[in-house]
């Protein structure tokens, strides 16, 4: 590594000028010594771990960034409504029928208020029913869930974390493609 | 640090992997003597320049060119071939010279430049790690002691200490064997 801050000078260190002389010589010596020179191998094996780690990088970049900053922004929010409403689905009519309460009785219009409200949810679970999704899901779940001796309320928070793990996947995906897609266009 | 080799750093601290091994390939044959005098073996020197260099891509993009280029990767495989050593004990001995088996014209001449040779690099070989360091770098390697500071994070006195003591250490040994006083190895004890 060659540069005019890097010469030296025997003169950096102070020695006798007796011992001058015998350490020229032994300094003489160690330059002689054999250099060994660095095989090609290590050059050409460095470039080739920094191209795999490069391709990694990258490969992590483009999927960070379709990934991580929707997950970071709105994603959550959005996963977390994703999570309630699941449990509403699996819950079925019980959180409706919670809500009319709640709902009748900050509004002081109990008839109106309960009839809106369970109009409403009853639409939402039949609709929900008729494409199979609470149904199914409960159909899948509670076989196992019953097996395994687990009570009713964990069978229904089981039922939520795995749909709400499942819708979390499709958002998470969706935007992958559809970022891809946009960078493409 | 020289025009060329400042866009050659900025082209490699921007990603640009060619300019990174441009960059690279003047220091890979000091560093490798370097690791190959601390480690007292070819291959895990080989080994360990490799990782330092690999270190030093990672680390690129944080390199402020607070010290020069060449000096802050002597100090990553100085790390490296420290780190290396402490974690083993018992040192290996280095390859045969490729002159061994290639003597030149006079070979009587041969053997006593080849049989000194020998004795300094063993008696380099038997000093510790951190006076063996600062004579290769110092005299072997041809770097200032301010060079040698930086690598080894240490005061400039304290290098020089390193050195005079090294220096004592190194002569302690030769003179064992009769190499400083000019009469060569072939009169050395066993």
């Amino acid at each position: 590594m060659p540069g005019d801050e890097t010469h030296n000078s025997s003169e950096e260190v102070d020695v006798e000028s007796a011992e001058a002389g015998e350490w020229d010589r032994i300094a003489r010596m160690m330059r002689e010594m054999p250099r060994p020179v660095a095989p090609d191998s290590l050059y050409d094996g460095l470039m080739a771990r920094i191209s795999e780690e490069r391709v990694q990088q990258d490969a992590s970049a483009s999927f960070g960034s379709t990934v991580r900053r929707p997950v970071r922004g709105w994603l959550a929010p959005v996963g977390a409504a994703a999570f309630g409403w699941l449990v509403a689905v699996s819950t079925e009519a019980s959180l409706f029928e919670r809500f009319e309460r709640v709902l009748a009785s900050a509004l002081g219009t109990a008839s109106d208020g309960v009839a809106h409200v369970a109009v409403q949810g009853d639409r939402l679970l039949y609709v929900l029913k008729q494409v199979g999704f609470a149904s199914s899901g409960k159909a899948l779940f509670t076989g196992p869930a019953s097996l395994a001796g687990l009570s009713p309320v964990a069978e229904q928070l089981l039922l939520a974390c795995v749909w709400g793990g499942i819708g979390w996947g499709v958002t998470v995906a969706t935007l992958a493609v559809s970022r891809k897609l946009f960078a493409q266009t | 640090m020289e025009a060329g080799e400042g866009e050659l750093l900025r082209a490699a601290q921007s990603g640009d992997d060619d300019a990174f091994g441009r960059l690279i390939r003047p220091c890979i044959d000091p560093a490798y003597r370097l690791a190959v005098r601390m480690l007292d073996d070819r291959t895990e020197a080989e080994d360990a320049v490799q990782d330092a260099l690999y270190k030093a891509w990672q680390a690129l993009p944080r390199f402020r060119g607070d010290a020069k280029f060449a000096t802050w990767i002597y100090r990553i495989v100085w790390t490296t071939c420290v780190d290396r050593t402490r974690r083993r004990e018992a040192s290996l001995p280095l390859e045969v010279d490729p002159a061994d088996a290639n003597p030149d014209h006079d070979p009587e001449q041969h053997w006593e430049t080849r049989e000194t040779r020998r004795t300094v690099e063993d008696a380099l070989r038997r000093l510790s790690l951190p006076y063996r360091t600062a004579l290769t770098l110092f005299y072997i390697e041809d770097l200032s002691i301010r060079d040698i500071a930086a690598i080894v994070g240490l005061p400039l006195s304290t290098v020089k200490t390193h050195l005079l003591r090294a220096r004592n250490a190194l002569r302690n040994e030769l003179s064992a064997t009769d190499v400083s006083e000019g009469r060569g190895s072939r009169h050395a004890r066993g």
